[in-house]
């Protein structure tokens, strides 16, 4: 039986590797001489290397083989019984190879994402196989940031863990604010997904943002992940079993020690400070609920939370603007129990504008200084608007009268 | 922001420099990258080390990555040099470097200086770690006030900083130090003038 490159490629695609990567060339400095021609890959200790020349040639090869298998697809259907057409049967393992190969070079291919759902739905490719190629795939570039790759994932994510409740609490939705409803199809919040597997899905997003920094849909799925974890937590209170709820806030708080980690490391991915500012409400709002989550362990942020966080980072690299609204994000949490938040914030942007902290911003170079002098002028100007006075003394009011 | 390399330099003047220790953080490269970038990181901070005149510091910009070097000079004629990401801050760096290079003539003889392979000098690791967050800088900056009146030359590319008639591409493809592949990663980055493969 004579294998196509695209074959043989997509084959070692659907073994999971631990990490894929499109090497430079077409891998005449890496492979020995004498590799047959349809084996033109590395696969060392579980790293899939793919030379890129050898990755177009597969791809082209890939669309035509694709093409030609893709009218079985309409035969496929839940009540296809696998021993009943062999030759069927063979050419199905050929659309899950060939198409792993198409999305490898291009994520955007939607036919392709769609023939692995039928696949999935009818029971020829396994969830948990197809969620392990999606973790591999995110250590490419050009995969690890595309949008259709996390809603397959989310897909999976819902095939593999239903809804567990028609609307979501009632609760949660009143307490977290945007808080998406069930309504919106690409929603993972209410679904039953257990906590080891939502910790995984943290990592994943940690994988992704390290292989492409500034991640829009990583983040955004981490976003949902939360949602989903904040979900769970009202209906473990109303079982009135404490150990229930104590590992969900645990992990809640593991989480924004690790985005607070990545934070000091990226300094201007203000998703990452979006992020940490909706956690810390999350945590603010449950903390109240339940008194044990007042406690920390050792490492912890400090009481002062992420205001003292971002205030620490504002000193440190004054000329990032980011780091400016991650203060006034974290300002707007605190203003919901603390009444001095406007007070607070008008310290930070006049103590550097003072000579007493100035000195520190020799930390940075070129015009940082004039950079940094700007953000904290903006910052009081932000302070002095009505509209801003009204948002943090009124958050303050209400918490009172409640 | 990332500290990505450090390295102590035997940079004696109008000659070819010899790395006496090195440390690499290289744990955010791919797999089959890692091999390249670690070679690249060396043969910058000798082709950089060796543009640096003594007694100066310059920054050097490429692409995504900053080395910063510092030709202490003197007796033991020895450069620092630090490669970090775009985002770390000049003044740790350089702060870094100063204490390095201090820590480094406190404790390793000159005469250790002609075969590098037996110099044993494990602090570096330590400081590559440590700094990996340049906050940790600001205790020994408070002791360097020097720093601030110092001027530190900053190149927006490497080529800037190579003599005149001098190209990088040659560099690259005449050195002995780079592999095969290292060449190849390195054309294809520069093909694509893309910032986050190699240098």
């Amino acid at each position: 039986m004579v294998h196509s490159l695209a074959q043989e490629l997509g084959k070692a695609l659907n073994t999971s590797p631990l990490a894929i990567e499109i090497i430079p060339g077409n891998g005449d400095e890496w492979l020995p001489e004498g590799t047959e021609p349809h084996k033109r890959f590395l696969l060392v200790e579980d790293n899939l290397g793919v030379p890129q020349k050898v990755l177009y040639k597969a791809y082209l090869e890939a669309t035509a083989l694709f093409r030609s298998y893709r009218p079985l697809l309409v035969s496929v259907s839940p009540s296809l019984q696998r021993d009943s057409d062999i030759g069927g049967l063979l050419h199905i393992e050929d659309i899950l190879n060939v198409s792993s190969v198409l999305i490898l070079l291009n994520p955007g291919h939607n036919t392709a994402w769609n023939a692995r759902k039928t696949l999935i739905l009818s029971g020829f490719r396994g969830i948990n196989q197809e969620l392990a190629l999606m973790t591999a795939l995110l250590t490419v570039h050009e995969c690890a940031k595309h949008s259709l790759l996390w809603h397959h994932r989310r897909w999976l994510l819902r095939r593999l863990y239903p809804l567990s409740v028609k609307e979501p609490s009632a609760l949660v939705a009143k307490s977290i604010p945007n808080f998406p409803g069930v309504d919106d199809e690409d929603t993972l919040s209410s679904t039953n997904i257990p906590l080891h597997v939502l910790e995984a899905e943290f990592s994943a997003c940690t994988l992704a943002c390290s292989t492409y920094n500034r991640n829009y849909f990583g983040w955004l799925h981490r976003f949902r992940c939360l949602d989903a974890l904040a979900s769970k937590i009202p209906a473990a209170q109303m079982s009135a079993d404490d150990s229930q709820v104590a590992p969900l806030l645990k992990t809640l708080q593991e989480e924004s020690s690790r985005s607070s980690r990545w934070i000091d490391q990226h300094i201007s991915d203000y998703t990452a400070m979006q992020y940490q500012c909706r956690l810390q409400s999350m945590l603010e709002h449950y903390s109240r609920l339940v008194p044990q989550a007042s406690e920390r362990s050792p490492g912890e942020i400090p009481s002062i939370g992420i205001f003292g966080h971002a205030e620490s980072l504002v000193k440190a690299y004054p000329s990032h603007e980011a780091l400016w609204l991650y203060l006034r994000g974290a300002a707007q949490i605190y203003a919901k129990r603390d009444g001095g938040m406007i007070q607070q914030l008008e310290r930070v942007g006049k103590d550097f504008l003072g000579s007493k902290t100035r000195p520190r911003a020799s930390l940075q170079n070129g015009n940082a200084l004039e950079e940094a002098e700007r953000h904290a002028h903006r910052l009081l100007a932000w302070l002095n608007k009505p509209q801003t006075r009204l948002t943090l003394l009124y958050r303050t009011e209400q918490t009172r009268s409640n | 922001m990332r500290v990505f390399s450090l390295a102590v330099v035997l940079a004696p003047p109008q000659s070819t420099s010899t790395i006496l220790v090195q440390a690499s953080d290289l744990s955010s490269f791919s797999f089959y990258q890692r091999g390249s970038v670690g070679e690249f990181l060396t043969f910058f901070s000798k082709t950089i080390a060796e543009r640096t005149p003594q007694g100066q510091r310059q920054s050097v910009q490429e692409n995504n990555y900053t080395a910063h070097v510092y030709n202490r000079g003197g007796a033991e004629q020895l450069a620092g040099v630090i490669i970090t990401d775009q985002e770390y801050p000049v003044r740790p760096a350089f702060s870094l470097l100063t204490k390095l290079l201090d820590d480094f003539i406190a404790k390793i003889p000159q005469t250790a200086f002609s075969n590098p392979s037996a110099i044993s000098f494990p602090e570096i690791n330590t400081y590559l770690s440590k700094y990996q967050d340049p906050r940790q800088a600001d205790a020994i900056m408070r002791v360097q006030q020097e720093l601030d009146e110092t001027k530190i030359v900053l190149h927006k590319t490497i080529e800037s900083v190579l003599e005149r008639g001098e190209k990088l591409n040659d560099l690259v493809d005449r050195s002995n130090a780079l592999s095969a592949q290292s060449k190849m990663f390195y054309k294809t980055a520069k093909k694509q003038n893309s910032c986050c493969l190699v240098m």
